[in-house]
């Protein structure tokens, strides 16, 4: 707030060419350029008597409720300096235009002083469709007073960092792995144990409830007895169910590399479009959208991010692993150059792995073969999105398709070892819902 | 060395610029094809910069049109309206209200005429309009409401110059000669000193209120 305010040019050429005509019209007489001259020396002692003496403050806060649809938004709030009479702002936004506005200064409450400052929030906001943390807005500003007769110092406020949460969408079916472990749980498992679906009629056993004797079927298989003693039980049956149990689910996201549908940015994915999805934000959508299925259904789930060499969230259950998945897989992106691995990551025993990647190079394609080679059900994500080529230059394109030929191979060789590949940004005759319901159905031997 | 070296590198090189501006031109094309969208910004309504210019345009071919110069008053006054639309502030629409000013000085319109009353009102006007958009791009969306302080300010100094420059003629025409002139004049910058005193001074006419 104490910032200063000093006269503009167009203060001292008026004060100078009005005194002039002012002092010319005196001398010969003419009042109207007298008057003409004496309003405008007016105006400007009007305006430098009465200039504002401190500056005001801009800040800019995230609006809640936003950071998950597909606008963001944020608030630029005006705390005005006493007497100014307008903000200029730029508010400027990656992959947008540069808006500049002029509002007005909020008007004082009835009860306030004058030299009270006054509080205006501006909402603004972009349409993106893009995720994780970035920075997006940076706010130019400078106060405004008295018809540009006094200038103020402009300053920036941000570059604000947001959070922008990815959308998850909802799925019906989804696959589950090869084992299932743990005692409890939504799925059945092969063992025979507290659950609901009928495993078989056994014999009753020591450890056998005695709400689980099935009384028709013992009877039916005990016969009569000697004559006139009635019916004699010499044993009980029972009837065995399935226990039931839970699957863990790692989830493995490759945020080593985020390109998006324009090749020409591929070099530099700060130059990505904001109304096109990149590979991460499809990879981020896809691991959350699966997370949140899993989960719901009551099953434990972890995450694996192969782009930090940090330890993996463990598989959990519950709301609150939910949100813990959603900001790790939000906060995940490319960080230099990638580190090679010496060994892969540990996964859970048993555990369902679902990998997300572009397979634009080796690594994750070694990984998931070294996954399934291991016996865990794998499952490879590609997440790349559909390129456009249009406005590709030549040299550019033939790079592309000689990429594209090697990652085809490389699909083709997991599909043939057995990793179940799904595009996640097919759409049309299969989405992606289709083919997750197909491979629920799926019998797979080991 | 062979010619056939040199033929290969000139079209080699050849190549490669015609294929850079190949792709320097499909660049543009795809910029120019997805234009960028702007950032919302939520105010009050608003209206671009141009319609303020325009607005600037127009009191100044009113003033002209009330001052009814010659010609070549015409061309040079226009020329200085065209600078103030051009680069809009308080300095180019000083420098347009002081060469009209001189002007008026050489040809004054009849006294308590409707071209004084218009000349005394629309040069203030173009001069706090111009002030107010001055250091603004063209695309600049300006609240309505900005122009409400301004606005205070011009009613403001109108109350008090309008009247105060008819009865400074009725003064002057009561006398004649080149005292009662003087008078006049320096009745005039009495009143309008006085007049400032007691805006200044006087809180209930604050200029936010």
């Amino acid at each position: 707030m104490k910032g200063k305010w000093w006269p503009a040019t167009g203060l001292a050429i008026t004060i100078i060419i009005a005194m002039v005509v002012f002092l010319l019209g005196m001398l010969t007489g003419r009042l109207q350029a007298v008057a003409l001259a004496m309003v405008l020396l007016l105006g400007c002692g009007w305006s430098l008597l009465r200039r504002p003496r401190q500056t005001g403050t801009i800040s800019l806060t995230t609006r809640s409720g936003t950071t998950s649809e597909s606008r963001v938004g944020a608030t630029v709030v005006w705390q005005a300096a006493p007497g100014a009479d307008a903000l200029r702002f730029r508010t400027t936004a990656p992959g947008h235009r540069a808006v500049d506005t002029v509002v007005v200064a909020p008007r004082r409450s009835p009860g306030s002083g004058p030299e009270e400052s006054r509080e205006r929030a501006i909402p603004i906001s972009i349409r993106t469709a893009r995720t994780g943390r970035r920075p997006i807005f940076t706010v130019d500003h400078q106060e405004r007073y008295g018809a540009g007769l006094l200038t103020a110092s402009g300053d920036t406020a941000g570059p604000m960092s947001i959070t922008v949460l990815p959308r998850a969408t909802s799925l019906r079916e989804v696959p589950l792995p090869y084992r299932l472990s743990g005692l409890t749980g939504p799925h059945d498992s092969r063992r025979a144990g507290d659950g609901n679906d009928l495993r078989d009629i056994n014999l009753f056993t020591p450890g056998d409830r005695l709400r689980r004797i099935d009384w028709r079927v013992t009877a039916r298989r005990n016969g009569l007895g000697p004559p006139g003693s009635g019916p004699t039980i010499t044993d009980l049956y029972v009837r065995r169910t399935h226990a039931t149990a839970d699957a863990a689910v790692m989830l493995v996201l490759d945020s080593r590399d985020e390109v998006g549908p324009d090749l020409t940015t591929w070099n530099d994915s700060s130059s990505i479009a904001e109304d096109m999805a990149t590979s991460l934000d499809n990879a981020r959508a896809a691991a959350l959208t699966m997370a949140r299925r899993y989960l719901k259904a009551g099953d434990r789930v972890g995450l694996e991010d192969l782009g930090r060499m940090h330890r993996p969230v463990p598989p959990s259950g519950g709301q609150r692993q939910l949100q813990r998945l959603s900001m790790r897989i939000a906060l995940a992106e490319p960080e230099g150059e990638p580190r090679a691995r010496n060994r892969p990551p540990r996964m859970p025993s048993g555990a369902l792995i679902v990998v997300f990647s572009t397979f634009l190079d080796d690594e994750t394609w070694h990984l998931a073969q070294l996954w399934h080679g291991a016996g865990h059900r794998v499952l490879a994500v590609d997440v790349l999105p559909e390129p456009d080529l249009r406005n590709a230059p030549r040299r550019l394109v033939t790079a592309y398709r000689i990429i594209a030929m090697e990652r085809k191979d490389r699909l083709s060789a997991l599909a043939r070892s057995g990793v179940e590949v799904i595009d996640w940004t097919t759409a049309g005759d299969h989405p992606v819902q289709v083919t997750l319901a197909a491979l629920t159905r799926k019998r797979v031997r080991r | 060395m062979s010619f056939g070296g040199i033929g290969d590198r000139i079209s080699t090189r050849v190549t490669n610029r015609v294929g850079r501006w190949q792709d320097s031109a499909r660049q543009a094309r795809a910029g120019i094809n997805a234009p960028k969208p702007p950032v919302r910004v939520e105010t009050g309504p608003t209206a671009p910069d141009w319609v303020y210019r325009l607005g600037c345009l127009v009191f100044g071919v009113l003033t002209i049109i009330a001052l009814a110069p010659g010609v070549v008053l015409i061309v040079i006054l226009s020329a200085l309206l065209l600078v103030v639309l051009i680069r809009p502030s308080t300095a180019t629409a000083g420098v347009f209200g002081g060469v009209l000013g001189l002007f008026w000085m050489i040809d004054p319109s009849r006294p308590n005429s409707l071209a004084q009353f218009v000349i005394l009102a629309l040069v203030p006007a173009v001069w706090l309009l111009s002030g107010t958009i001055a250091e603004l791009p063209l695309r600049t969306r300006i609240e309505l409401s900005v122009l409400r302080a301004p606005a205070l300010r011009f009613l403001v100094l109108q109350i008090v110059g309008q009247p105060v420059l008819i009865l400074a003629e009725l003064l002057q025409a009561r006398s004649t000669g080149i005292d009662a002139s003087f008078a006049g004049a320096v009745v005039l910058t009495i009143v309008v000193i006085m007049a400032i005193a007691a805006w200044l001074v006087f809180p209930r006419f604050s200029h936010d209120e």
